[in-house]
């Protein structure tokens, strides 16, 4: 048992770890994702100068470190192991009551798979646990009225470098005077007193926000979303596992039993717990928007859980597509839904930073350089902490639409970050140098495509007319505006767009060439233009040969025919029409 | 270790007392952000702190009646201390201070052009108010309502929508710059108008059937009764090209006038057409008369958006009867060619200003939006011409107690965030060149600032606001609903 603690940790927190890299990888990266971070002195002087702006800064400068794979899930299983070690330090319990000191650490690592539940929760948990393990050992012997001292100033100390965790320290002292010393528990209450004082006195002169905010783990979530349970489950296990370590310190145990049963205790309070919190859905889009900022778009496309019907997930696996140079041809081989299944919003009606950003990428993508400006800039204020991601593109908005100086302002932000300030200073050669971005194939690209005349933004398809007149042949505006022709399934316009557009013999996209055949079909004719092959023809024949036998069958040919024909326009047409 | 107290003394003498003995003359022109050459200030005003483009060392000499102190740049910004400021600007009234500029080159000082600054006789109102909010507007985390002594470089909140849910505030109003009393908006969660009335808080619900919208842009009457605002139908969209960035426009609205004592909405024929939208309210200093902005209604919004232009008109109002005139003067018909908002009668009654441009009603995302004005006395119409910018928006604007400061929000330093600017309007009318407001290291603080400076307004002391009151009354209260009374 004597090597016990030592191999357990070492387990521990290899098991956390691989348990944070396996359920919590994307939201890691989506914390990096959603954190504009000043490292410059004034920055984190002004960050510390918050109530609880220490751990919010602590947790800004290991943030940052989780843009690079395994990081995330390293530092803070790494992390949780140190704290569970220094608990079961602080309370000085056997070997064997080790796995109960993990449950807490466990429980504020599962709490982080919530995207709303902030790093400086975590970090401030851990605060906490550094503040018990100089206060429990400083208790030992000491009387009570320098540990009714020490514990108020302590707990007033923490209040203003990490926030509501103090309650919790007032709390924990609470508890751990009851069971040592419950002659004096009177006297354990003077740190909560003091706290209260204090938190009521800041809420009171409105510099913090509200009650629950101000005490309780809420503090730690995102107050737009109200707090799952979950997050306060560690306040629970905190103050519990204090009583149980004190109440059992002198016991030691015989055999390695206890310890695997706390350790199975642990395990399955894992397993349940990351079962409670964990959203798939909502992880997919982390995923998909982590894979979207890295320009990672095969990794979208590949990704067969992205099928999801959900338009956000439709938007950005036709994003993908686009950038894959797919668009429109194979825009069938995933559900679609109407010319929302290209962007889902526009600019002015979405209030969702996630959508922003998803609108931000689709506009630039097009070349809808002003709209992907306006998305970019609510996705950057949308997040409680910025996006670095959409700061980039600002950049480039501000760079190809002519306003180098507040390009600047986003450049010189960007360069106070530790990962994102390299790019920033690559940026700073286009400033006020229109050869320079006339030189680089993206700028370039994107600034062909603005209008020469101005026009209010209206919707994707009516934009991209105007960035098809500035840009005929860019391809990445055409895939979007043929894949939008075909979405909105308006024939008519299909038919005129492909005469106005192709000469006789001359290649066309094979799904506009489905449409254009279905227009005439629909109008029981055949085109004379030369624009069809007899290959799309023969399809067609068979593909309502198909659809009728299974009509008359009284089967169902969406379902039915969707391995043959799932690709084609005219497989959209009767599954939208559904 | 021998050389350490010489150095340590030349550190002291270089920090302490920055005055050199230039070795020549450097005659190439430079610039300074902020920009305060041949400015006028008011002898209220903060240290102009500035900085040079370069980083080099410089020295700067400051001399004006009877007082004069040198300083040493640190990274090329220059700190003015304080107390000296104070009493340099106490002792100058109504003249020049010189700014001498020394640049060390090759080992030498080598002196530049030196600049003047105007210092007024009259003092400003001591404070201004604000919002800070991201210039998008169709998204936002956090924004607050603020207000600075411009005496220093005080910053303190007046309301922060933290305290809300994050909502949106907006739209701050004072009864002829009165701290004491207040009324702004919130939307989104904890919805309503706040009102603050010698302290007291109320909610109210300002939306009636009778009424197009909530209320929405403010003025209050000189006698702190009534409040004249407006009721809109706003939509915003995008430009795909060019400078601009953002169109705000309205579909319809109309203006009204609060009794807030009754919580009753009066309105009139004249000011509630469907034929035309009338917005921009504002009381004249005696409060008989409202003055607004109107236009026809066109066809289709926005596709008629440029179609859209406001002239500038006046209604009598009286208080006692609470009734409105039969006849709706016209001071300056905008034509097809210009569009008029923000109208603001100087205190003392002679000069209104207005923000001027080619259509439509937002100015503030207008570049060609420049500031107008009217002389009262004699209908005469002149431009604020040089306190203006050429091609960047100079837009909401509001007059300081005596009527001689006008503070107006301007995107003249970067082209998207707006920034005070305080320009000095003589008694003809003429403005002087404005300058922005002083920050203690102004370009470290305004390139950071992520935030625009919204609704600059002069109050006559600090507001004493009790931001958690606030918070309770919007969170708890059902809130107060108004009537509407047609006459």
């Amino acid at each position: 048992m004597k090597r016990f603690p030592l191999i357990f940790i070492l387990l521990a927190t290899a098991a956390a770890i691989v348990l944070l890299q396996l359920g919590e990888e994307y939201e890691f990266f989506f914390r990096e994702q959603t954190l504009l971070f000043d490292n410059s002195l004034s920055g984190l002087g002004s960050g510390l100068l918050q109530v609880g702006g220490l751990s919010a800064v602590l947790a800004g400068l290991i943030t940052q470190f989780f843009i690079f794979k395994y990081a995330g899930a390293l530092i803070t299983g790494v992390l949780a192991g140190l704290g569970a070690w220094n608990l079961w330090k602080a309370t000085k319990a056997p070997g064997w009551l080790l796995p109960l000191c993990f449950l807490p650490l466990l429980s504020e690592c599962i709490s982080l798979a919530d995207q709303f539940y902030s790093y400086q929760g975590f970090v401030s948990f851990l605060l906490l646990i550094l503040a018990l393990r100089w206060y429990l050992p400083y208790c030992e012997g000491k009387s009570l009225r320098a540990r009714v001292v020490a514990g108020t100033l302590l707990t007033l100390a923490l209040f203003v470098l990490a926030g509501p965790v103090a309650s919790l320290l007032a709390a924990c002292i609470f508890v751990w005077t009851l069971v040592k010393d419950a002659r004096h528990w009177y006297a354990a209450l003077i740190p909560a007193a003091a706290l209260a004082a204090l938190g009521y006195a800041f809420f009171l002169s409105g510099i913090t926000d509200n009650f629950s905010r101000t005490f309780f783990a809420a503090g730690y979530f995102d107050e737009l979303v109200y707090p799952r349970f979950f997050i306060n489950l560690s306040w629970f296990l905190l103050p519990a596992v204090l009583a149980v370590a004190a109440m059992f310190r002198k016991i030691e145990a015989r055999s390695v039993i206890p310890a695997a049963v706390l350790t199975l205790l642990a395990a399955g309070f894992v397993f349940f717990g990351f079962r409670a919190v964990n959203d798939p859905l909502q992880y997919q889009l982390l995923k998909e928007l982590h894979f979207a900022a890295r320009g990672d778009w095969k990794a979208i496309y590949d990704d067969p859980a992205g099928k999801d019907p959900n338009y956000l997930f439709i938007n950005l696996r036709n994003l993908a597509k686009s950038h894959l140079g797919l668009l429109p041809d194979r825009l069938f081989d995933s559900p679609q839904n109407g010319a929302k299944s290209v962007l889902a919003a526009s600019t002015g009606n979405n209030q969702n930073p996630d959508m922003a950003s998803i609108m931000a990428w689709v506009y630039m993508r097009m070349g809808d350089v002003a709209a992907a400006q306006n998305a970019a800039f609510d996705a950057l204020v949308g997040y409680k902490y910025g996006n670095p991601y959409m700061a980039r593109m600002l950049v480039q908005t501000n760079l190809v639409l002519g306003s180098p100086q507040i390009a600047e302002k986003y450049i010189s932000a960007l360069e106070k970050t530790l990962f994102h300030a390299r790019w920033a200073r690559g940026q700073r050669r286009f400033l006020g140098d229109d050869s320079a971005i006339a030189a680089d194939p993206l700028l370039s690209r994107y600034r062909s495509c603005v209008p020469s005349e101005d026009h209010l933004l209206s919707n994707p398809g009516s934009d991209l007319r105007y960035i098809l007149e500035a840009a005929p042949t860019d391809s990445a505006a055409l895939g979007y505006y043929r894949s939008i022709l075909l979405l909105e399934g308006n024939l008519e316009e299909i038919k005129n767009y492909v005469e106005a557009t192709y000469a006789p013999g001359e290649a066309i996209p094979p799904r506009l060439e489905e449409a254009y055949l279905l227009y005439f079909r629909s109008k029981k004719r055949m085109p004379d233009s030369g624009l069809i092959s007899q290959e799309v023809v023969d399809r067609y024949d068979s593909f309502i040969a198909r659809f009728n036998e299974l009509t008359k069958k009284g089967l169902d040919p969406v379902q039915a025919i969707r391995g043959q024909f799932g690709d084609t326009f005219w497989y959209y047409m009767i599954s939208v029409q559904r | 270790m021998k050389k350490l107290p010489v150095i340590v003394l030349s550190v002291l003498a270089f920090i302490s007392c920055g005055r050199v003995a230039p070795a020549g003359k450097l005659a190439e022109d430079y610039d300074i952000f902020p920009d305060y050459k041949e400015v006028t200030v008011p002898p209220n005003i903060a240290p102009l702190n500035f900085c040079m483009s370069g980083s080099s060392a410089y020295a700067l000499t400051v001399e004006g009646a009877g007082e004069v102190f040198s300083v040493k740049s640190r990274k090329g910004c220059f700190h003015l201390p304080a107390g000296k400021w104070k009493r340099l600007l106490k002792a100058s009234k109504g003249s020049d201070l010189r700014f001498s500029i020394a640049v060390r080159q090759d080992g030498k000082w080598l002196e530049m052009n030196p600049f003047t600054i105007h210092v007024a006789e009259e003092e400003a109102s001591p404070y201004i108010v604000y919002r800070l909010i991201p210039p998008g507007y169709g998204m936002w985390r956090r924004m607050g309502i603020y207000q600075r002594n411009i005496g220093n470089f005080t910053q303190t909140p007046v309301y922060e929508n933290k305290l809300t849910g994050d909502n949106c505030v907006n739209c701050h109003s004072f009864p002829s710059r009165d701290p004491s009393s207040m009324v702004f908006h919130m939307r989104a969660r904890n919805g309503g108008t706040v009102l603050v009335e010698d302290g007291e808080v109320h909610k109210l619900n300002t939306k009636t059937d009778s009424t197009i919208s909530n209320l929405v842009y403010p003025y209050w009457h000189p006698s702190g009764k009534f409040i004249a605002f407006s009721v809109n139908k706003t939509f915003q969209t995008y430009h795909m090209a060019g400078t601009e960035r953002i169109e705000v426009y309205d579909s319809a609205s109309d203006v009204v006038v609060l009794d807030v004592d009754a919580r009753e909405i009066l309105s009139c024929p004249l000011l509630k057409s469907g034929a035309s939208f009338e917005t921009f309210p504002s009381f004249s200093p005696d409060g008989k008369s409202l003055y607004f902005c109107t236009s026809k209604a066109v066809g289709e919004m926005p596709a008629d958006y440029r179609d859209v232009h406001y002239s500038l008109c006046r209604i009598d109002f009286d208080p006692a009867s609470r009734s409105f005139g039969e006849r709706v003067d016209t001071l300056f018909n905008a034509g097809d060619s210009s569009s008029v908002s923000f109208p603001r009668v100087s205190p003392d009654g002679r000069f209104l200003v207005f923000t001027r441009h080619e259509f439509g009603t937002f100015s503030i995302w207008h570049g060609d939006a420049d500031l107008w004005g009217v002389d009262l006395s004699d209908g005469r119409l002149f431009s604020l011409t040089a306190a203006n910018s050429p091609e960047s928006t100079d837009s909401y604007h509001s007059w300081s107690s005596e009527s001689r400061w006008l503070v107006f929000s301007s995107r003249r330093a970067d082209g998207l965030y707006t920034r005070p600017y305080f320009t000095y309007v003589s008694e003809d009318g003429s403005a002087s060149k404005a300058f922005m407001l002083p920050q203690k290291n102004p370009r470290k603080y305004y390139r950071e600032l992520m935030f625009s400076y919204n609704i600059p307004e002069f109050i006559d002391g600090k507001v004493k606001s009790d931001r958690h009151g606030i918070a309770s009354v919007m969170r708890r209260s059902d809130g107060e609903n108004l009537t509407y009374h047609l006459p």
